[in-house]
């Protein structure tokens, strides 16, 4: 039994077990609608900071854009309510899959451009459909946006949901970074010509990252909807109020590592809830100077600098 | 012998620039065929046609009897033929192993069984004991290897070797002689570019020599090594007397 135990925490999957576990806990212990708030923020964090990680970071393919399929995933279910009354918790699943379909031709012309010039293709793409669904009126109900009153009361049940949903999004994304998927995602990122050359399509692998992206951000979109109970193209689709969170979720975690956008996401998600209190909407400004300090003094992120000064104390301890 | 690669009439412009100018070729199986000449001379624009990174104005390459022109890279290194650059392109962030894991994928989905295989690759190579460190960090020399073991590990039939030797010291130079000829007896044909003239020399069955993107010579070496328009163009007037 112990032994069991003791090789269960050496394993791979004891971090990730373990974390769920401890969090499944916390509605147990306090049903603050505050606190569940702040973890399910958290959550939805963690799988979007983990799905643009997965392009952006394992495939090394930043996109500057992923607001649009935040927005289309919150547009599925808010539009099935909006003229047809039906209810917008079916977005989540629709609105990945409509995020994932989108990524495909996309994907198919932008991923062709590389470095900067595919993550502003992304960030047009973002804004082009943010204005369509802005003067798209008689469909999306322009930017008066849709209400939907019937919110959860209790946030029990949201805090499962997207505890499980972070859960399983960084289950699937080691398994996928233990395979030949993920190896081909990182010798794309590392030197694309040397990838094409060791027998890898490169389009066709990069493709395949950005649509699991989409999925999963099209998914956290498709649960704003229902949970947040109003929706409107400014707000689902904004540059700095959707995407730039999830890059820095990821850049500030540790871009290209499986723990890094969780990282990313509390710290994100924290400093967020004090600035928001004390300077409003201008936490914006702050964030993007933190973004522009990661990327020039820490490039590998709270969690690369983390494993680089445990390596060197594993180093000077193994000299000594 | 049916040739394992035929090369008809190769020409490649760059605006009015022709890199590659009516090149005609046949590799046999089991051979190591060097491609020498100043620099310059097309024969780095050669393997970019071979392999797919450039397409040809005209001409036809064959590989095993099929029409390969106009393939893309990772077509090519499917159908067989393996790579390694003159500039080396090892995958920086990951470690050694797993550079050569990347080439091992093209033949399996399983991870166990690259491991396996890149770990033999690597074995063969000399860089067992290097597996897990990072391909950014290693010298230049076991760069050159680890591009080698890689484009093994793509099981290819035939390899393009560019400039393998540049940059090694003479003792680098005489193992991976060594190991090319290894490679071969492994039943892969081998093209080798190379301005290391004691290497190319020394390990080539044949040697096609080109000038200006145009072939002026093919033999074997010592045919080469005395053709007067050879001498003239490429070794100079040292190698005269």
């Amino acid at each position: 039994m112990i032994k069991m135990l003791r090789n269960f925490l050496a394993s791979r999957h004891a971090p990730l077990t373990v974390g769920s576990v401890l969090l499944a806990m916390v509605p147990l212990m306090s049903r603050s609608p505050y606190l569940l708030h702040l973890f399910i923020l958290f959550f939805m964090g963690v799988v979007q900071g983990e799905a643009w990680n997965l392009l952006g970071g394992f495939t090394g393919q930043p996109s500057f854009g992923h607001a649009a399929f935040y927005g289309l995933g919150a547009y599925c279910g808010g539009l099935l309510f909006h003229h047809f009354g039906i209810s917008p918790w079916y977005g989540m699943a629709l609105g990945g899959i409509v995020a994932a379909l989108i990524a495909i031709p996309v994907g198919w012309v932008f991923l062709r451009l590389r470095g900067i010039y595919f993550a502003l293709s992304v960030l047009a793409l973002a804004e082009v459909l943010r204005l369509v669904f802005l003067n798209w009126r008689s469909f999306t109900n322009g930017a008066i946006g849709i209400l939907y009153r019937f919110t959860p009361k209790s946030r029990v049940l949201p805090y499962y949901m997207t505890l499980a949903m972070a859960a399983l999004t960084i289950f699937i994304i080691s398994k996928i970074m233990n395979s030949k998927l993920g190896f081909y995602f990182l010798a794309i990122r590392e030197d694309q010509d040397a990838a094409d050359s060791m027998g890898i399509n490169i389009l066709r692998y990069k493709i395949i990252s950005f649509v699991i992206s989409a999925f999963l951000v099209g998914v956290v979109g498709g649960f704003y909807t229902p949970y947040m109970g109003f929706i409107a193209p400014d707000i689902v689709f904004s540059l700095p109020g959707v995407t730039l969170p999830m890059v820095l979720m990821a850049v500030l975690g540790g871009p290209g590592t499986i723990w890094g956008p969780v990282i990313g996401s509390g710290v994100m998600v924290a400093i967020s809830e004090v600035l928001r209190s004390y300077i409003g909407e201008a936490h914006l400004l702050f964030l993007g100077a933190v973004l522009i300090i990661f990327i020039a003094f820490m490039p590998d992120g709270i969690w690369g600098a983390v494993t680089r000064l445990m390596a060197r104390r594993k180093r000077l301890e193994a000299a000594s | 012998m049916k040739p394992l690669l035929e090369v008809n009439g190769l020409t490649k412009y760059f605006g009015g620039l022709a890199a590659v100018k009516d090149v005609d070729f046949d590799v046999y199986p089991g051979e190591i065929f060097g491609l020498i000449g100043p620099n310059g001379a097309g024969k780095t624009t050669i393997f970019n046609l071979i392999n797919g990174f450039y397409h040809p104005t005209s001409g036809v390459i064959k590989f095993k009897g099929r029409n390969i022109t106009g393939f893309s890279p990772h077509e090519v290194c499917k159908l067989g033929i393996g790579r390694i650059f003159q500039i080396v392109k090892p995958l920086p962030r990951l470690t050694v192993l797993q550079n050569v894991m990347v080439g091992a994928f093209a033949r399996t989905e399983s991870a166990d069984r690259a491991r396996e295989e890149a770990e033999r690759q690597l074995e063969f190579m000399g860089l067992l004991d290097k597996r897990d460190r990072l391909a950014g960090g290693l010298t230049i020399a076991d760069k050159k290897r680890l591009e080698v073991a890689r484009a093994l590990a793509t099981k290819p039939t035939l390899l393009l070797l560019d400039e393998v030797a540049a940059g090694l010291n003479p003792k680098e130079t005489a193992d991976m002689m060594d190991l090319i000829r290894k490679i071969r007896d492994d039943g892969i044909t081998i093209i080798v570019v190379e301005h290391v003239m004691r290497m190319v020399m020394g390990v080539s069955h044949r040697i096609m020599v080109l000038h200006h993107g145009e072939k002026i010579a093919v033999g074997k070496p010592k045919e080469v090594a005395t053709d007067a328009r050879v001498i003239e163009a490429y070794l100079g007037e040292a190698y005269r007397a």
